[in-house]
């Protein structure tokens, strides 16, 4: 927690340096289906950039890369699940990719709250690396009507999630902080829209700040 | 190719609301929405606390319900859509159960599952509010006898979600699986 705290006086000593900021869409969409104690979910997320002030101060739309995603859960507990994933990425400069996953998901239901911690490790395998994370991200659910999210009712998501990755020997850090607005129809469909702002390269050159629109939806069958 | 994506995403949401058709909706309102009867009763017995009033709408029909913290504990009161008096629930810690009681519900989650794991307790009370006050002021004294309402992750062959109602001695009157609610936008 204290980490959330220090992130943004982070942020503000490196932004005095030479920095990196752009803007990008994020169209996002998941589907997921459980039985019993099993679950598979597919995401698919495509980066748009909108604009790049190291690059050119133009504004234009370029579809940097498009991720699916592919998940194999299974719940420990009603709160407690385990999941192993991979994504295959879809590079604009033709770097494609692939990625595995590892994560551990809890999930608290509070009177008004509901909060969310999921521990995530993944390896992306690109041409002569490998590139290692070690992810951690808080959410926080909140209904805007009542005291649990029901259908037809607004809520808001805020989540924080830091990132610590290995490269060729070389330690980097990235937080992403994320604040949307969502809509639930029914309970298996959701609608979320929110700002994505992610700050990274903390160790090594070239501080960036990312600002992502990101909207998407969420189907559960 | 874009037509596709789109007729399947059509066929998927569609799916989605098809298969999910039940509205159990909470929403809060101002007190001058309240039945008079039921905004009178709460707020003559709670003049000091923070009210807050939602209309709960299910299959059973329209209800209203008065939420707020009364002694570092959770006080829920529902009310018919005319104002009647349905019930009291007020959540409590495990270890505030009377002992006898306690050890009754100890036993029940021992011989049922290898595990057991208690997430929530509710007192509740069929009987006037004015009857209540007086067993919260002083438990041993009031004649009154709550049911309990327990949430618990119970372990058998799976670990399921549990809404558990047992009588004021802590044996089982009935129980129902609890649907946990997605967690897509939390978990992934």
């Amino acid at each position: 927690m204290r980490l959330i705290f220090i992130l943004p006086l982070l942020i503000t000593i490196s932004a005095s340096g030479q920095t990196i900021f752009s803007g990008a869409l994020f169209p996002e969409m998941a589907m997921s289906y459980s039985k019993n104690e099993w679950m598979v979910a597919m995401k698919f997320q495509s980066e748009n950039r909108l604009f790049d002030r190291h690059l050119s101060e133009r504004w234009k739309l370029n579809t940097e890369q498009t991720d699916f995603q592919s998940f194999l859960g299974y719940k420990l507990s009603p709160r407690v699940s385990i999941s192993l994933g991979h994504q295959f990425r879809f590079a604009s400069d033709k770097n494609n990719s692939h990625r595995s996953i590892e994560q551990i998901s809890f999930v608290q239901d509070g009177i008004r709250i509901r909060v969310g911690h999921r521990i995530r490790f993944d390896q992306t395998y690109l041409t002569n690396t490998t590139l290692f994370r070690y992810r951690y991200r808080l959410s926080l659910e909140i209904p805007l009507n009542g005291y649990s999210l029901d259908p037809t009712e607004f809520y808001v998501l805020f989540q924080d999630e830091q990132i610590l990755s290995f490269e060729a020997n070389k330690w980097d850090l990235e937080n992403r902080i994320h604040g949307a607005i969502g809509y639930v129809f029914v309970n298996s469909f959701k609608l979320q829209t929110g700002i994505d702002y992610r700050t990274d390269r903390y160790f090594t050159e070239g501080f960036r700040h990312r600002l992502w629109w990101k909207s998407g939806l969420f189907i559960k069958l | 190719m874009k037509h596709t994506f789109t007729i399947m995403l059509i066929c998927v949401v569609h799916l989605a609301f098809t298969q999910d058709g039940k509205i159990e909706k909470e929403q809060q309102v101002e007190s001058s929405e309240v039945p008079e009867n039921a905004f009178d009763i709460v707020s003559k017995n709670f003049p000091e606390q923070k009210i807050k009033w939602f209309k709960e709408l299910s299959d059973k029909g329209i209800s209203f319900e008065a939420k707020f913290q009364n002694d570092d504990h959770f006080f829920s009161i529902e009310f018919s859509r005319d104002g009647d008096l349905q019930d009291t629930e007020i959540t409590v810690r495990f270890d505030e159960v009377h002992k006898k009681v306690k050890s009754n519900l100890i036993s029940y989650f021992d011989e049922n599952y290898t595990k057991h794991k208690i997430l929530k307790v509710q007192l509740r009370f069929n009987q006037p509010i004015t009857k209540v006050i007086n067993y919260w002021e002083n438990p041993l004294k009031s004649t009154l006898l709550p049911q309990f309402e327990i949430e618990y992750i119970g372990k058998n062959e799976s670990k399921n979600l549990w809404e558990g109602e047992f009588d004021s001695k802590g044996n089982l009157i009935s129980k129902r699986k609890v649907i946990t609610k997605s967690s897509d936008t939390l978990s992934y």
